[in-house]
């Protein structure tokens, strides 16, 4: 191993190799930065490129744009308050408000580092215990899955700030909003009053958009439409992160990598998850919790080091078992294999140099990531820095076209106005819309992840999550211990403010 | 997107000189078309179509820009080619099931005998029965044997109600007379590592996939006409009667399109068959490039339905 | 006197939870209705897990919630939450409102760049730019940028329309 992993090395030590994923960096990042694209999409379509190039020049160059992406979705999201993908939700929890108190440099930069070291730390990790990553991955199915989604869904729904009865309410619309459409398994309409555009189900990018940007656009036209014009925030003078600020989120950073690089291991799950986890882990842990969602430095980072961190192990079962985790991966099987190379455990053991140095290019992606990010942050910073009247009605356009690139389709705008205003009214009645957002993209998954858990159990249900799935075991018997600890330490955070 | 940019101005350059040439006729296609697909990124048509739509302009002499419309199983993307103008700028993507399956099962807002024509079908997948290379069958006999005998014990693992992976084995299932357990998956990867994990018994996959996970797989039979592993017998040659196991890539266009435009669609596929980049680069996917056009495809059709219509009604019983 | 006790007791709270137990109520109520039965299967049932579980899970348990709030609602002692809406507040956002929808529903009829420019424009004069050379520029410029970003470079579609055609046969002419 120690060999074909020195050969890796020398491998994917190419000027070709560093200048392409620079490129696909950078490209990934712009993308991800456009709303409505996400990285996937970004992925996808610079996948062709690939075809065309050495192995070894071409996925290094998609992994940057996936790497890319996954960091361009954030920018948006702390700038303007429109989460590019769902990864970037919890980033939007403090990111904007940062921006309003013309910290939004500070904001981007906290997240560039702590995406780089997310990322960092996760690939070496990855390197280092392939095997039984790979292992852990294959004994993963449904009913984990399922137990995982349902203790993330609980969390989730505690942590979110405000009013628990009100977080409860948010969660079952959410599950509401997702039912609307065709059921994950059989493809049975619901809820569609047989109107066509609705079998689909709701779009989430629109949702998103909707329900995080527009609202923000609407409280700032309802406080004062016409006093609007000379207002903008120069974020350009704006102060850099400090190394005191930066040392203060150190822990949270590393807390966060810990996380995402575990839920990476967890095939399904993803970057949505482990953000949230990662900025819930950090509220929790932090002696003043109530700073959280106020523009608290430790949210970005516990959120962006999480997510980033997911990526080194989701490429895990693509690279040993030939099976990719997720959409992403699944577009990157497709790169392998039209390069010759077919990913699986054939790969793996006649040409392990190549895939170490696969991995090994990821490891250095990262650095270039960190040099990259440096010279275009500003660069995000100088757009943004307009009036406001003229930037405001840019998002909406930008919102708009984003909505419409997703599926092409009027109903995505529609879906889009409405979620506009439902994320108006939850703001204005002091409702948290994101346990609404998780339970809407966690729901068909848990849905899903039951439905095959029945299945496979044959009637007896209780034996078979209890007694033949040890891991689903112990993450069911964890599940009320951390639902009491989190509800206990609210609540005693409540008597506290109260004092 | 800066290759991109050298490869389409290089492009744009041999239009424009062609366009010289050949004086200010206006001739389809004068811009890009769209080709939808009404499924997810990632999958084998996702694959498929990124490699052929990155060749067939050279014919075309203008691009084709894949547009992925997934949703409502397919629906989504196939009623909003069948109400394009039908121009021929607007194509679909599709397959076998979703074209003449779908109909059986469900309410559809389209006839899609009635709104699309083939373009052609640009190549076929055939699904083979695989199990874990530790289980005791080492033949079909065996696996059935011993499905008949445990009704209701053998687990089947498959990609979606419906799919590439669940007609052909409710086929099989049918006409040998096995009860099976269904268990669905989001696709054929999660169904293969269900397989690998020993959460399922069987599934059926495509011969990429097979192929990536060598010896821990053992293939039973295959489905198609012609055997795609030497050793393993086809099912046809097991003495099943229906076609099994074949996912025609099928593109299409909304019923209407004018004649010369369909020729040039036509001409334009015949001659990418012949280009050696996509026959390489198909290979490497372990797809086959045998094009049918659509003219002769056109005939199958009612047969498919017909089939597809007698083993949904065997399968539900309805 | 009267009608501040009203206003005590029909807080925003108190009419929010009264709406989510309606909401929950009709959805349960719906169900037999809106979600398909499975087609049987070999002879069994369709499908392990009936389409129809989850929602009733979801109805019984947002009725529930939403009780437990609305009695917690009308004991609640301390400050009430209020709208906070002024009407000059609500006419600007019903302003908006309308400016959304009607971008929604004639982006693909007019197209792209013809709604958003005109968006833009009424956005920006909305918010007060009278500096008609910025307005006019931005809500013509930007349109066409996106358009191409998108289009041309991102190759995904957006509306097409008269001046998309215009831009097609400027960059034919450019190449």
């Amino acid at each position: 191993m120690w060999e074909s992993f020195l050969e890796g090395v020398q491998l994917s030590l190419r000027w070709d190799t560093f200048g392409m994923m620079s490129l696909g960096l950078f490209l990934g990042m712009f993308v991800g930065a456009l709303p409505g694209f996400t990285t996937l999409m970004a992925v996808a379509i610079l996948l062709p490129i690939s075809f065309f190039v050495d192995p070894l020049v071409g996925i290094p160059f998609l992994l940057g744009v996936y790497k890319g992406g996954i960091f361009g979705g954030s920018i948006p999201a702390i700038l303007v308050s429109m989460p590019g993908t769902g990864a970037a939700v919890a980033t939007t929890f403090d990111g904007p408000e940062l921006t309003k108190q013309n910290k939004g440099k500070k904001a981007l930069e906290m997240a560039h580092y702590s995406s780089v070291i997310g990322d960092t730390v996760s690939d070496v990790v990855t390197i280092l215990f392939i095997g039984p990553i790979a292992l852990l991955a294959l004994k993963f199915g449904p009913p984990e899955l399922a137990a995982v989604i349902f203790l993330s869904l609980i969390v989730i729904t505690i942590t979110t700030g405000g009013d628990f009865a009100k977080g409860l309410i948010m969660m079952f619309v959410g599950i509401f909003f997702a039912m609307i459409g065709q059921d994950p398994i059989g493809a049975l309409s619901r809820f569609t009053f047989d109107i066509f555009p609705i079998r689909a189900g709701i779009p989430l990018l629109p949702m998103l958009i909707g329900v995080f940007a527009l609202p923000e656009m609407m409280l700032a036209v309802e406080r004062k439409a016409k006093s609007i014009v000379a207002e903008k925030i120069d974020l350009e003078k704006s102060e850099k992160l400090t190394f005191a600020e930066f040392r203060r989120c150190f822990r949270t950073i590393l807390r966060s990598t810990g996380i995402g690089t575990s839920i990476g291991m967890i095939p399904g799950v993803g970057q949505v998850v482990a953000a949230f986890m990662g900025y819930a882990a950090a509220k929790n842990a932090s002696s003043h919790p109530e700073t959280f969602g106020n523009g608290e430095l430790e949210g970005i980072a516990g959120a962006e080091a999480a997510n980033n961190a997911v990526n080194g192990p989701t490429l895990v079962p693509l690279l040993t078992l030939g099976i990719p985790g997720d959409n992403l991966t699944a577009i990157l099987l497709g790169a392998f294999i039209a390069q010759g190379l077919r990913p699986g455990p054939t790969l793996f053991e006649e040409q392990s140099a190549m895939v170490y140095a696969i991995l090994v290019a990821m490891v250095l992606a990262n650095f270039l990531f960190l040099i990259i990010g440096y010279f275009t942050i500003p660069l995000f910073v100088k757009a943004v820095s307009i009036r406001q009247s003229v930037l405001l009605p840019l998002t909406v356009v930008f919102a708009f076209a984003g909505s419409y690139v997703f599926r092409s389709n009027t109903f995505d705008l529609i879906v889009l106005v409405f979620f506009g205003l439902f994320g108006y009214i939850a703001k204005k009645l002091r409702f948290d819309v994101t346990p609404m957002v998780m339970a809407f993209i966690l729901g068909p998954i848990l849905e899903y992840s039951f439905g095959q858990t029945i299945s496979l159990a044959d009637g007896s249900l209780l034996n078979f999550v209890f007694v033949d799935r040890p891991i689903t075991r112990i993450i069911l018997l964890a599940t009320p211990v951390i639902t009491g600890f989190l509800l206990w330490r609210s609540f005693r955070h409540k008597q506290k403010s109260k004092a | 997107m800066i290759i991109r940019k050298f490869i389409q101005s290089l492009f744009a350059i041999g239009v424009g000189l062609l366009m010289i040439v050949g004086s200010a006729f206006a001739e389809y296609p004068e811009k890009p078309i769209t080709l939808v697909l009404p499924l997810g990124a990632g999958g084998s048509h996702d694959l498929n179509a990124r490699v052929f739509t990155s060749i067939i302009p050279e014919y075309l002499g203008n691009a084709v820009i894949v547009k992925l419309m997934p949703g409502a199983s397919g629906q989504t993307g196939t009623a909003a080619v069948a109400n394009a103008k039908p121009d021929g700028y607007t194509l679909l993507f599709t397959h076998n099931y979703f074209d003449q399956l779908q109909q059986h099962v469900t309410k559809l807002p389209y006839d899609t005998t009635r709104d699309f024509k083939t373009v052609a079908r640009i190549n076929y997948g055939v699904a083979s029965i695989v199990v874990r290379a530790d289980k005791p069958w080492k033949t079909l006999d065996e696996m059935v044997d011993y499905g008949k005998q445990n009704p209701g014990k053998l687990v089947f693992g498959h990609s979606g109600q419906w799919g590439a992976i669940f007609v052909p084995a409710a086929q099989f299932l049918t006409e040998s007379g096995v009860k099976a357990k269904f268990v669905p998956y989001k696709g054929g990867g999660p169904a293969m590592k269900a397989l690998l994990a020993g959460d399922s018994d069987f599934t059926m996959a495509f011969t990429s996939v097979i192929k990536a996970q060598g010896s821990k797989l053992r293939v039973l039979a295959s489905g198609g006409n012609s055997r795609v592993f030497p050793d393993i017998p086809t099912l046809k040659e097991l003495g099943f009667k229906s076609d099994i196991g074949r996912m025609y890539r099928l593109v299409m266009a909304p019923r209407g399109v004018p004649e010369d435009r369909m020729k040039t669609l036509y001409a334009a596929f015949e001659k990418l068959n012949g280009n050696k980049t996509y026959k390489r680069m198909m290979g490497r996917l372990d797809e086959n490039t045998d094009l049918m056009l659509g003219p002769e495809y056109e005939m199958q059709r009612p047969t498919q339905s017909d089939e597809f219509k007698v083993m949904v009604k065997a399968i539900t019983g309805n | 006197m009267q009608q501040k006790n009203f206003k005590k007791i029909f807080s925003s709270d108190v009419i929010f939870a009264l709406f989510f137990i309606t909401f929950s109520i009709v959805l349960l109520l719906i169900i037999p209705y809106q979600v398909e039965k499975p087609l049987s299967f070999m002879g069994g049932a369709g499908a392990a897990l009936d389409p129809d579980l989850f929602p009733r899970v979801v109805g019984f348990f947002l009725l529930g919630t939403s009780i437990w709030y609305l009695v917690r609602s009308l004991f609640q002692t301390g400050t009430k939450l209020e709208l906070d809406l002024d009407i000059k507040g609500g006419f600007n956002i019903l302003v908006t409102l309308v400016i959304f929808l009607a971008y929604a529903l004639l982006m693909d009829p007019i197209g792209f760049i013809e709604s958003s420019a005109v968006t833009l424009a009424i956005l920006m004069s909305f918010m007060g730019n009278r500096n008609f050379l910025i307005t006019g520029g931005v809500s013509l410029g930007i349109p066409f940028g996106i358009y191409y970003l998108f289009t041309r470079q991102l190759l995904v579609s957006l509306p097409e329309s008269y001046l998309s055609s215009v831009l097609d046969k400027v960059l034919a002419l450019a190449y």
